[in-house]
């Protein structure tokens, strides 16, 4: 991939994610040592036979307050990583900018990639307010079209219904999820290692009607785009700083969610509006999670998405 | 659980162990071409005093506890 400047990501995921394990190591073994604390207080509960040690009752404290240590330990460590991420996502970007692999102002998005246990729902994509000229885009975005599946990235388009039946809302906690940030970097590869990439960030990527891209580029969506469009964009990244909306500066329903429609509305029928409802509690409810400052990006979305159907 | 002290020596080995152990990584992010800048100092910082630091009062709160017969 291609050199960042102050990151090199890769390793720095790889640390990420060592360190997430490590967390949950802590977390054991502060959990053991609060079954210490419960068995010296209740012995014959814990099965800790006669004449056994035990925490002395003066040295409870002791142990009490070195499980809060260790509790916030966990919790400060779990923080820090998670704001790690979004440090990434921002040297990427920045790097990218510095090394006219991409413009900052062109890439005014970046990704989100959302995956639950159980059901999955991904969105991903903003789009450029600036800086990239509608021909160039146009042309670039032909080529994305031809790309994309062997991106990976329309790999971030199942489980539909979990999105529909709202069963998939977007939390915070789920941006704690394992992959995610792979699939964040997994992007972040593709716009710096193809040419199309290059070109045009991922601005774009999943476009095919260029009305649609037009009428955003005018930042609005006009009638009848739901007829031909078949990916609807986001909305803005968030490049400044704290490092955690990096991170979660992008509300972005994508291309699953337009050729889902591109491809069923006809069986979506009269069910259109369910659909667009449970998108819009997608769009709120990441919202929600990116916090009260960017709460205005889900409303954004919701109405976005609203005015579509 | 049988051996309430042999149990919290352990632990508190555990934590020096995973101290030890994200030290070392925190030097593998902090070494040259992995990450550098003002953000990654504020990193290495914020994970010193808010993790470290913590870990580090924890096990040596652990090891000043005393040890009574269970009755």
């Amino acid at each position: 991939m291609a050199q960042l400047i102050g990151m090199e990501p890769e390793q720095v995921t790889g640390i990420h994610g060592t360190l997430k394990g490590q967390i949950g190591a802590l977390e054991s073994v502060s959990d053991a040592i609060v079954r210490v604390r419960l068995a010296s207080l209740t012995p014959s509960s814990y099965g800790v036979p006669s004449g056994s040690l035990v925490v002395a009752p003066q040295s409870i404290a002791t142990v009490t307050a070195a499980i809060a240590h260790l509790g916030s330990a966990k919790s400060n460590a779990e923080s820090l990583i998670a704001g790690l991420l979004g440090q990434v996502v921002q040297q990427q970007t920045t790097s990218s900018a510095a090394t006219g692999a991409l413009s900052v102002s062109d890439l005014f998005a970046t990704v989100l990639a959302i995956e639950k246990p159980v059901s999955k729902t991904i969105g991903y994509i903003g789009y450029a307010t600036s800086g990239v000229m509608v021909a160039d885009r146009i042309a670039g975005i032909a080529t994305l079209k031809k790309a994309m599946p062997k991106s990976g990235l329309t790999d971030w388009t199942q489980d539909w219904e979990d999105l529909k039946t709202g069963k998939a809302t977007v939390a915070t906690d789920a941006l704690d999820a394992d992959g995610v940030f792979q699939k964040i970097n997994k992007v972040a590869r593709f716009v710096n290692d193809t040419p199309v990439g290059k070109a045009l960030g991922i601005v774009g990527v999943g476009l095919t009607a260029v009305d649609a891209v037009e009428d955003f580029h005018d930042g609005h969506v006009g009638d009848g785009v739901a007829d031909t469009i078949e990916t609807v964009l986001g909305t803005a990244a968030l490049l400044t700083p704290p490092p955690a909306d990096v991170i979660l500066g992008v509300a972005a329903i994508g291309v699953g969610v337009g050729q889902f429609i591109a491809d069923n509305h006809v069986v979506i029928g009269k069910d259109i509006g369910k659909a667009a409802s449970a998108i819009s509690s997608v769009a709120t409810n990441l919202g929600k999670g990116i916090g009260d400052a960017e709460k205005d990006i889900g409303k954004g979305l919701a109405s976005a998405f609203g005015s579509l159907f | 659980m049988t051996n309430v002290k042999n149990d919290l020596d352990h632990a508190v080995l555990q934590v020096r162990a995973l101290s030890a152990s994200m030290g070392g990584l925190l030097a593998e992010l902090d070494a040259a071409g992995v990450w550098s800048g003002s953000d990654a100092n504020e990193f290495q910082t914020a994970w010193r005093e808010q993790v470290q630091s913590n870990m580090t009062l924890a096990s040596t709160l652990l090891e000043r506890v005393s040890f009574v017969p269970a009755g």
